[in-house]
């Protein structure tokens, strides 16, 4: 499977006002050009980006929560499944990109993480205590799982087994840095929700 | 370790603060603490981690939502949580304030515990984290006030450590 073409069919199933959390690599610029907006975090980190999700999710439990990570980031927080398999953010579904490559590197062959052998993120997810955890290989499976995933409200990890084959067409590039994408984010739940969160200084 | 009735102080201290959403790793010195907040339901989110990055991250996606936030550890967990602490606060300013006990602090009986202050208040300022020492219980609530406000004004981490004097 294509990562973007999942991306594509993961953006026809959402309503619009969902909140996106975005790991590092080549998947940022492909979700911002299928999926523009204030409504994604970008993180731009690994081994942050699950943990982010659920402190967003559990903050927000109105709200749907999507976290787009990677093989290679999952697996450098794996505290953050214990957490989901205790507290199970029901507003909450984590897709794992899973190109059993550290494919930033752009190396070929691709340099493996460890996934590419015997480790399995879903069923460690799993026996974590996430009932709702599987592995997909088909676009198929795929479609069926986001359908299920956002139209129920429950906890669901998804490890999406994609190749490295490029995008279908020319990608936008993000040009907000981590700053200016914070604050995007921020000011957008602000309005979204109707809240303050960075407040103006008391003294001008 | 933490007398119960500071463990309250804190406590009453974050309630009053608006704090929702908690994380923490359990650790020796400020046990009482745990234990009442496992039993509180005044947050919305009382969350135990097996990890202090993971806190640390987990906290960071609290704040952004809207809810304020703070992860509670011993400052051996500064050591584990600094990937994160750095790749969340350098480049995108997201503030997390957190909570740490003074391990090794200067009367330490304990030769496994010295190398928890050797690296803390370095690494703290390596991360040019502002932190404060509490030393005084008179101190702790505006020390814990400060640090949620200082931390959302220069939308950057801060840090509390209690020190010896707390952790009788």
């Amino acid at each position: 499977m294509n990562r973007f073409k999942c991306m594509e069919i993961l953006n026809n199933f959402l309503a619009g006002d969902e909140l996106v959390v975005i790991s590092l690599g080549e998947m940022v610029d492909e979700w911002y050009t299928v999926r523009p907006g204030d409504g994604n975090l970008f993180v731009g980190a690994l081994g942050c980006n699950t943990g982010v999700a659920i402190g967003l999710a559990c903050a927000l439990p109105h709200r749907k929560v999507i976290c787009l990570d990677s093989d290679g980031s999952m697996l450098l927080d794996l505290g953050c499944l214990p957490v989901l398999g205790n507290e199970r953010p029901p507003n909450l579904t984590v897709i794992v990109w899973d190109n059993e490559s550290y494919g930033s590197l752009y190396t070929d062959p691709p340099l493996p993480t460890s996934t590419r052998k015997n480790v399995d993120l879903a069923k460690m997810a799993a026996g974590a205590g996430v009932p709702q955890s599987i592995t997909v290989r088909s676009y198929d499976q795929f479609e069926e799982r986001i359908k299920k995933a956002l139209n129920h409200n429950e906890l669901n990890v998804i490890v999406v087994k994609h190749d490295m084959s490029p995008p279908e067409r020319e990608l936008n590039r993000k040009r907000t840095d981590g700053v200016e994408d914070k604050f995007n984010f921020l000011r957008y739940i602000e309005r979204s929700e109707n809240i303050q969160i960075k407040g103006p200084c008391p003294q001008l | 370790m933490l007398e119960e009735k500071d463990a309250r102080l804190i406590l009453k201290t974050l309630e009053e603060e608006e704090v929702k959403i908690i994380t923490f790793l359990p650790e020796s010195m400020l046990k009482p603490l745990y234990t009442y907040l496992l039993e509180s339901n005044s947050f919305e989110k009382v969350i135990p981690v097996p990890n202090e990055s993971t806190g640390i991250t987990i906290a960071a996606g609290a704040w952004m939502g809207g809810k304020r936030s703070v992860m509670i550890m011993e400052n051996s967990g500064l050591r584990v949580a600094s990937e994160a602490l750095a790749r969340l606060g350098l480049p995108l300013q997201i503030p997390v304030v957190f909570f740490m006990s003074y391990r090794g602090d200067f009367g330490e009986e304990n030769w496994w515990g010295i190398n928890h202050a050797v690296t803390m208040e370095p690494m703290l300022k390596a991360l040019r984290i502002p932190y404060k020492v509490v030393r005084e219980r008179k101190a702790i609530s505006s020390t814990i006030k400060w640090a949620l406000t200082h931390a959302e004004t220069s939308m950057y981490h801060t840090a509390i450590i209690f020190g010896r004097e707390i952790l009788k």
